[in-house]
C-alpha cells in the first residue's frame, strides 16, 4: 500500500433488497438499490455523490460504513475490506472512518448529554484515560464552534445547526481519515447550510480529511467537492471533476440535473 | 404556575392511593395500634371504638393492625416479584431485540406460550408441587411477569433500534451489548416503568388470590387474601370482616392501575394531551 493509494475504493458493489411478497406463490420481488457501483476517493479528496431520492446513495454509504453487507463487489478502506476482515480489525478500521447523518435531531441520543455523545467513539476505541478523553472532547467541541461549557447539556437544548456541529465533532473526535457525510445539510436552513459546509471544508483542510459527501443538491456538491459521481436508479452514470461535470455533462440524466440547477 | 400543563387526574388519584398504601405498609414495620397477631378472644367481634378503630375479628385481633400488616405483605411480595420478573423479562426482551433472528423468534414464541395458560393457574400448580410458601408465591408471580416485560421491552427496544443514533453508535465502533446498555435501556425506561406499575396491581391481586386459596403467606403473617377467606364463613354474622380487606384490595389495585395510566399519559408522546 503506497501513500497515494486511495483511502476508499468501491468496486462493482451491488445491493438488492427483498421486498414483501405480493403473491402467495412465486419468488419475493427484489429491489436493486445499488447496482455495480464503483468509485474511488483519493487521500485528501472530497468526492460528491449526487442523485435523486431513492437512487441508492444512502445504501451505498451504509455499505461503506460496514453497517450493511453488499451482495456483491468489494469495498476497501485503506486497503482493508471491512466486510471480510476480522472483528478486531473492523474495530480498528472504525476509528479511521466516521459518518455524519442527515438528521441531527435523530443522530444524537436524547437521553445522553452531548459531551457523552461526542466521547462515545473514544469509549469504543479505548486506550484513553478519562481525563484525556474529556480534554479531547472539549477541544473538539471548541473546534466545531460549540462552547465547551455546554458539554453537560442535552441535544434538545440546541438548534439544528448546532446539533449538526456536535455530530461533526463526534465524527471527528477519533481523527478519522475518511468522513462520509450523508446529506449533512439537507435538514438545515440555507444560511446555516453555508456555515456547516464551511466548517466541513475547514476541518478537511486542517486534518487532511478525505470526504464522501452525499447530497441531492448540486449547489452543495459544487461548493465543496473536487469530483462528483452522479447516481441514478442504483447505478453510477457519470464520474468526473466537479467543474467539468457541471459545465460539460456527458450523460443525459446529468444534463437534466445541471439544466435544473442553473 | 398555571402555565405548566396540569397533571392527569388518574396520576394524582393513583399516586395518592399508592402513597397511602406504601405509607401504611412502611408504618406497620415500626408501629401498629395493636400487635396485629395478638389474639384476645374475650374481645372478639367488637365494633369500631377508640381502642379498635375498625373493631376486632373472630379471634379478637385488631382489624386496623391486621390491615396494615396485610398491606406490608402485599407491597413486599408485589415489589420483589415485579422487580424480579421485570428484570428477567426486560433482559430477555432487550436480548431478543439486539440479536434478532431466531433468538428473537424463540424468545417471543416462549412468551406467547406462557401467555397461553392463565397466570393464576400456574401459581396454583407451583404451590401444589412445591408446597405453599411465601417464596413460592413470589416465584409464581415473578414468573408470570417475565413474558409481559419481555414483550413490552422488545417492542420498545425495536423502536429505539430504528433511530439513527443507534447507527451512529455502531459507526462509533460500539457493540450490541454496549449500545443496549447505553442507549436502548435509557430510552425504553418509561414504558417499562409504566408496565411495572400496572403489573404491581396484577401482583397484588395475585397475592390476594393465592393467600385466599391458602397458597400464599402462612400464618401468623397477615394477608388481605387470607383475611377474606377466614371471613367467608362468617359473612352473615360479621360482613365487615370481609368488606375491609376487600376494600383494601380494590383500593390498591385501582391505585396502581390509575398511577400506571397517569404515568403513561405523561410519558408517551404519541398520546398527545389536550391543550
Ligand atoms: N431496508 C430497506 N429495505 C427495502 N428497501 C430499501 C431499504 N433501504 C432502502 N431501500 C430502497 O432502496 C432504494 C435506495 O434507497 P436509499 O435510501 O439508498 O436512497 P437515497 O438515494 O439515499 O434516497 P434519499 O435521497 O431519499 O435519501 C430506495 O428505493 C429505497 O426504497
Ligand atoms: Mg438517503
Amino acid at each position: 500500500m503506497t501513500l497515494d493509494s486511495p483511502i476508499l475504493s468501491v468496486d462493482a458493489v451491488s445491493r438488492r433488497y427483498r421486498l414483501p411478497r405480493r403473491t402467495l406463490f412465486g419468488p419475493a420481488p427484489r429491489l436493486a438499490a445499488v447496482q455495480d457501483a464503483s468509485l474511488v476517493v483519493g487521500r485528501g479528496e472530497v468526492l460528491g455523490i449526487v442523485g435523486e431520492s431513492g437512487s441508492g446513495k444512502s445504501t451505498l454509504a451504509r455499505m461503506v460504513m460496514a453497517l450493511e453487507r453488499p451482495d456483491g463487489g468489494t469495498i476497501r478502506i485503506d486497503g482493508v475490506d471491512p466486510h471480510r476482515c476480522g472483528r478486531a480489525e473492523l474495530t480498528k478500521l472504525r476509528r479511521r472512518m466516521q459518518m455524519v447523518f442527515q438528521d441531527p435531531f435523530g443522530s444524537l441520543d436524547p437521553r445522553r448529554d452531548i459531551g457523552w455523545s461526542v466521547a462515545e467513539p473514544l469509549l469504543a476505541a479505548s486506550g484513553l484515560a478519562r481525563e484525556e478523553r474529556r480534554s479531547t472532547v472539549l477541544d473538539m467541541l471548541g473546534r466545531v464552534g460549540i462552547d465547551p461549557d455546554a458539554a453537560p447539556r442535552y441535544p434538545h437544548e440546541f438548534s439544528g445547526g448546532q446539533r449538526q456541529r456536535i455530530a461533526i465533532a463526534r465524527a471527528l473526535v477519533t481523527r478519522p481519515a475518511l468522513l462520509v457525510a450523508d446529506e449533512p445539510v439537507a435538514s438545515l436552513d440555507v444560511s446555516v447550510q453555508a456555515q456547516i459546509l464551511n466548517l466541513l471544508m475547514d476541518l478537511h483542510e486542517e486534518f487532511g480529511l478525505s470526504m464522501l459527501v452525499i447530497s441531492h443538491d448540486l449547489a452543495v456538491i459544487a461548493s465543496i467537492c473536487d469530483r462528483v459521481a452522479v447516481m441514478k436508479s442504483g447505478r453510477i452514470v457519470e464520474t468526473g471533476a466537479t467543474r467539468s461535470v457541471l459545465t460539460a455533462p456527458a450523460h443525459a440524466y446529468t444534463k437534466e440535473l445541471v439544466a435544473a440547477f442553473v | 404556575m398555571s402555565a405548566r400543563p396540569s397533571l392527569p387526574v388518574s396520576l394524582v388519584l393513583g399516586g395518592a392511593l399508592v402513597a397511602a398504601l406504601t405509607a401504611a405498609a412502611l408504618l406497620s414495620l415500626v408501629w401498629t395500634p395493636h400487635p396485629f397477631a395478638a389474639i384476645d378472644v374475650a374481645n372478639r367481634f367488637q365494633g369500631p371504638s377508640a381502642d379498635h378503630w375498625l373493631g376486632t375479628d373472630q379471634l379478637g385481633r385488631d382489624m386496623v393492625s391486621q390491615l396494615m400488616a396485610g398491606a406490608r405483605t402485599s407491597v413486599a411480595i408485589a415489589f420483589v416479584a415485579v422487580v424480579l420478573g421485570g428484570a428477567i423479562g426486560t433482559a430477555l426482551g432487550l436480548l431478543a431485540s439486539a440479536v434478532g433472528g431466531i433468538v428473537e423468534d424463540a424468545v417471543m414464541r416462549l412468551a406467547d406460550f406462557s401467555f397461553a395458560f392463565p397466570a393464576l393457574l400456574f401459581a396454583i400448580m407451583l404451590a401444589a408441587v412445591f408446597g405453599p410458601s411465601l417464596a413460592n408465591a413470589i416465584v409464581a408471580i415473578a414468573f408470570i411477569n417475565i413474558p409481559v416485560f419481555a414483550r413490552v421491552s422488545r417492542a420498545a427496544a425495536n423502536q429505539v433500534w430504528t433511530r439513527e443514533f443507534t447507527l451512529a453508535s455502531q459507526v462509533a465502533g460500539r457493540g450490541g451489548f454496549a449500545i443496549t446498555v447505553d442507549h436502548i435501556l435509557p430510552n425504553i425506561a418509561a414504558p417499562v416503568i409504566v408496565q411495572a406499575t400496572i403489573e404491581f396491581a396484577v401482583a397484588i391481586l395475585a397475592e390476594a388470590a393465592l393467600s385466599y386459596l391458602g397458597l400464599g403467606v402462612q400464618p401468623p403473617a397477615a394477608s388481605w387474601g387470607r383475611m377474606l377467606s377466614e371471613a367467608q364463613t362468617l359473612l352473615y354474622l360479621a360482613p365487615q370482616l370481609a368488606i375491609y380487606p376487600g376494600l383494601c384490595i380494590v383500593a390498591a389495585v385501582l391505585g396502581f392501575n390509575l398511577l400506571g395510566d397517569g404515568l403513561r399519559d405523561i410519558t408517551d408522546p404519541r398520546l398527545s394531551r389536550r391543550p
